[in-house]
């Protein structure tokens, strides 16, 4: 029960984490609630595993992006395991300037490689090297040399 | 826009985002718990139910591999049975490896390569099993004429029509090998284009 009330208490502290995880990585708003329940779910089966080792926003990046993999290698009928749950909908953005522009760097992110979205998502939340390096399994070296391509690549989606 | 700028952007989508409820603790509690109950629901159903198909076939072989008389039938019953049973098990197997994955468990460079690589595997498994069923289907009839009709399928005079389903399945076999070996070269060559980015 201890398990239980603090794992929900991570959730709802880390709630915008999950969310951003889903959005960058599916484009259906439907696939967006799946693959947020997803995550919940999995980072529920790994909980007792977390030993504390590392921060607990590291490990659930960690499983959160593992999660999104794995659910953009299922096939859609495979999904939707969560049919009984009410779950409320993901907030769409509205049409101010900001917003827009969001939506926009969204757009951008999701024409990037796996690999390369997984990076940004980590560098657009704040990690250094060393934490975009410990979450991916990459060197810091070549996060170093990922981040300028992905730079270059993100001005010339932007721009077009 | 520059990267800079970016962030400072995604900094205040994130506040904005922050206030938003998106789950409640009691959404929490019924994702895990209905989970562990839905879990096996619907996870490869028509791969599973393949499977049991497969098997019920190989067991009525084996159960009557006796009825088999001649050694040429006993060897198209022995090929179709094997075939019944390793198809379903490799390729449930390669499924099973993929949605078992310990997500936890791997960092993101080590999940997406793994993922890559199943997913070739999986892909040989069910081409190659398209395939080689067209091919299994020919052994199958004689085996499926011995048992069902009593007849040997070699002794008798093969009608005119079986011919013509006999020259339909040869060309859908090529077709469908085509098609299939052109399909797996295609996405392995895109799966083999991530796994060397991986590795740079």
């Amino acid at each position: 029960m201890q398990d239980t009330q603090q794992f929900t208490s991570i959730i709802l502290e880390h709630r915008a984490l999950i969310y951003k995880v889903s959005r960058v990585y599916v484009d259906d708003s439907e696939d967006q609630k799946d693959l947020y329940q997803e995550i919940v779910y999995q980072l529920w089966k790994s909980f007792g595993n977390f030993k504390g080792n590392s921060k607990i926003s590291t490990w659930m990046y960690r499983v959160a992006m593992n999660t999104a993999i794995a659910f953009l290698n299922k096939s859609k009928r495979n999904r939707s395991v969560f049919s009984k749950v009410d779950f409320p909908d993901i907030p769409v953005e509205s049409t101010s300037d900001v917003e827009v522009q969001t939506q926009q760097l969204y757009q951008a992110i999701k024409l990037l490689n796996i690999a390369e979205r997984g990076i940004i998502l980590l560098y657009l939340e704040g990690k250094n090297y060393k934490e975009v390096a410990e979450i991916t399994g990459y060197t810091e070296s070549n996060i170093g040399t990922r981040m300028a391509r992905i730079k270059q690549k993100l001005k010339e989606l932007i721009k077009s | 826009m520059e990267l800079e700028e970016m962030k400072v952007q995604w900094n205040a989508m994130s506040q904005k985002i922050a206030t938003l409820e998106l789950i409640n603790d009691k959404k929490i509690m019924e994702i895990t718990q209905l989970k562990y109950k839905n879990k096996f629901s619907k996870l490869n159903a028509y791969e599973r139910s393949g499977a049991v198909v497969c098997f019920l076939m190989g067991f009525f072989i084996l159960f009557n591999i006796t009825r088999l008389d001649t050694w040429y039938l006993l060897l198209c019953g022995i090929a179709t049975m094997a075939f019944m049973f390793i198809l379903p098990i490799l390729s449930l197997g390669s499924l099973h490896r993929i949605s078992n994955m310990n997500l936890s468990h791997y960092n993101y460079k080590e999940v997406l390569s793994r993922f890559e690589k199943a997913k070739k595997k999986v892909l040989l498994i069910q081409r190659t099993g398209v395939v080689a069923s067209l091919f299994f289907m020919f052994l199958a009839i004689p085996v499926a004429d011995k048992l069902l009709n009593g007849n040997d399928f070699f002794q008798h005079e093969i009608k005119n029509s079986f011919w013509g389903a006999i020259i339909f399945g040869i060309l859908a076999t090529f077709f469908i090998s085509r098609w299939g070996l052109g399909w797996y070269k295609k996405i392995t060559n895109s799966a083999g284009d991530v796994l060397k980015d991986l590795e740079e």
